[in-house]
């Protein structure tokens, strides 16, 4: 009821104006709305003729002044509901973004909890180390030169994990720009190590119309991870597929990174995109999550198509640059 | 030949490099005698039939969590003493950790010859 009170105060001075109004029915219509009332006015002013009380006179008046006053306590109510409305709506923006501040806190603090729970463990080794290093000294060669691989092995991994966090904070400062994905994917396998005993096989099917647009960075170090990650599957040697084409609809990009490696443990394959979970001992458990939130971030999708003790194939679906340009120019 | 006066330290961490460096500090000391399990399952089978004196447990483990291995090793052995190793140390961790049977609540980053502390404290 209280939700209609407005509409009620309106509604209910309109009907009256309406009443009051009326009474003008045997006033002449060429008169204005002023002189109209004047002369009803005057009329009613007249002694009734058989001497009655002047009924009309006071139901016209009332009516006329109650309608003037309810239009004027709803233009009020009106400009004062507003202004309540407004504050009110300032008070829940205020309210929200504490609470998105809340939030971010929350996540940040989540996420700065578990860098430091990886991180802390092989810095815990790196003291075990030192002190084993001190203590032993250097006169066993073998085990001095197993404690400094150890160390350097352990390094790297706090090096990698701060270096996947920083690509993480890159995802959303992205430059987008377009891509041809030949190029992006020549300069990938330029820059890994592949051993010698690892075939490559790259196609590409309708070459020039494989165009994505995104920040070139984070696509190159998508398909760096993905193909680090097929190239160590594989240890010494192996077949490296990779296969780019369009979609029949030309709409879509694909990408299928495959290997021949020993696949992904059947515990583990629903654990790949958990942040930090890694079945490598060197792994940090974030190279594979990060692409994925690359990829979505971008309107893609990557996914582990098959896995098993003949390899593993791992497919990222982008939509494609060209198709949408035609679009817009055939539009 | 195992020294009779030496006791016996059980440790249970996933991670290999970790569990192996903890094994050689303690063994250095020459105060005891140490076995290492990446597995809580396997070390629960000794645990049920071998004596010893202490057990160093890690929190974050992938098939069972530090407290939980805490719960089965006091169902298997009442007065076992036990310490837990974790990478992150809250309140909340500790106070479950102790109602579980943990003696004490150890950060990772400890320096060793702290926990060397720690530990002699313990089997006192």
């Amino acid at each position: 009821m209280k939700k209609y009170a407005r509409h009620i105060t309106i509604f209910t001075a309109i009907i009256l104006l309406c009443l009051a109004s009326l009474s003008f029915a045997e006033v002449p219509s060429e008169m204005s709305f002023v002189e109209k009332v004047i002369n009803k006015i005057e009329k009613l002013k007249t002694p009734s003729p058989d001497g009655t009380f002047p009924w009309k006179m006071v139901i016209f008046i009332s009516t006329g002044i109650c309608g003037l006053l309810l239009i004027i306590l709803g233009i009020l109510w009106i400009v004062f509901l507003n202004e309540i409305i407004k504050t009110k709506t300032r008070h829940i923006q205020i309210i929200t973004g504490k609470m998105m501040e809340k939030d971010k806190l929350a996540i940040l603090g989540k996420l700065a909890g578990q860098i430091a729970h990886e991180l802390r463990t092989p810095l815990s080794i790196l003291h075990n180390s030192v002190y084993l290093l001190r203590k032993e000294g250097s006169e066993n060669r073998e085990l001095f030169e197993k404690r400094l691989e150890l160390l350097e092995g352990k390094i790297k991994l706090c090096s990698n994990i701060l270096e996947s966090m920083l690509s993480y904070s890159r995802i959303k400062a992205e430059i987008a720009q377009t891509i041809s994905l030949k190029d992006c994917l020549n300069e990938v396998t330029r820059d890994i190590e592949i051993p010698p005993g690892i075939k490559i096989n790259i196609s590409f099917e309708n070459e020039d119309m494989l165009v994505v647009f995104m920040d070139y960075y984070q696509l190159y170090s998508v398909l760096r991870n993905l193909t680090l990650n097929s190239v160590q599957a594989m240890g010494d040697e192996g077949e490296l597929e990779i296969r780019a084409f369009l979609s029949d609809d030309n709409k879509k990009v694909t990408i299928r990174i495959c290997d021949t490696g020993l696949g992904i443990i059947e515990g583990a394959r629903n654990k790949i995109f958990n942040l930090f979970y890694s079945s490598k001992i060197t792994g940090t458990g974030l190279g594979l999550p990060i692409s994925k939130s690359i990829i979505e971030a971008n309107n893609g999708s990557l996914y582990l198509s098959n896995t098993g003790p003949k390899g593993s194939c791992f497919v990222i679906i982008l939509n494609a640059f060209v198709k949408k340009m035609r679009d817009k120019n055939d539009g | 030949m195992m020294d009779e006066k030496k006791r016996k330290i059980i440790i249970i961490d996933d991670d290999k490099d970790m569990c192996e460096t903890l094994q050689d500090i303690l063994l250095l000391s020459g105060e005891y005698d140490v076995s290492c399990f990446h597995d809580p399952i396997k070390a629960l089978d000794v645990i049920e039939y071998e004596d010893f004196s202490l057990v160093i447990i890690d929190y974050k483990m992938p098939e069972m969590d530090g407290i939980e291995v805490i719960q089965h090793i006091k169902d298997l052995q009442k007065n076992a003493v036990i310490l837990m190793l974790t990478a992150f140390i809250s309140k909340d961790l500790i106070s479950q950790a102790k109602e579980a049977g943990a003696l004490e609540v150890l950060s990772k980053v400890l320096l060793p010859s702290n926990l060397l502390e720690h530990i002699r404290t313990a089997l006192k």
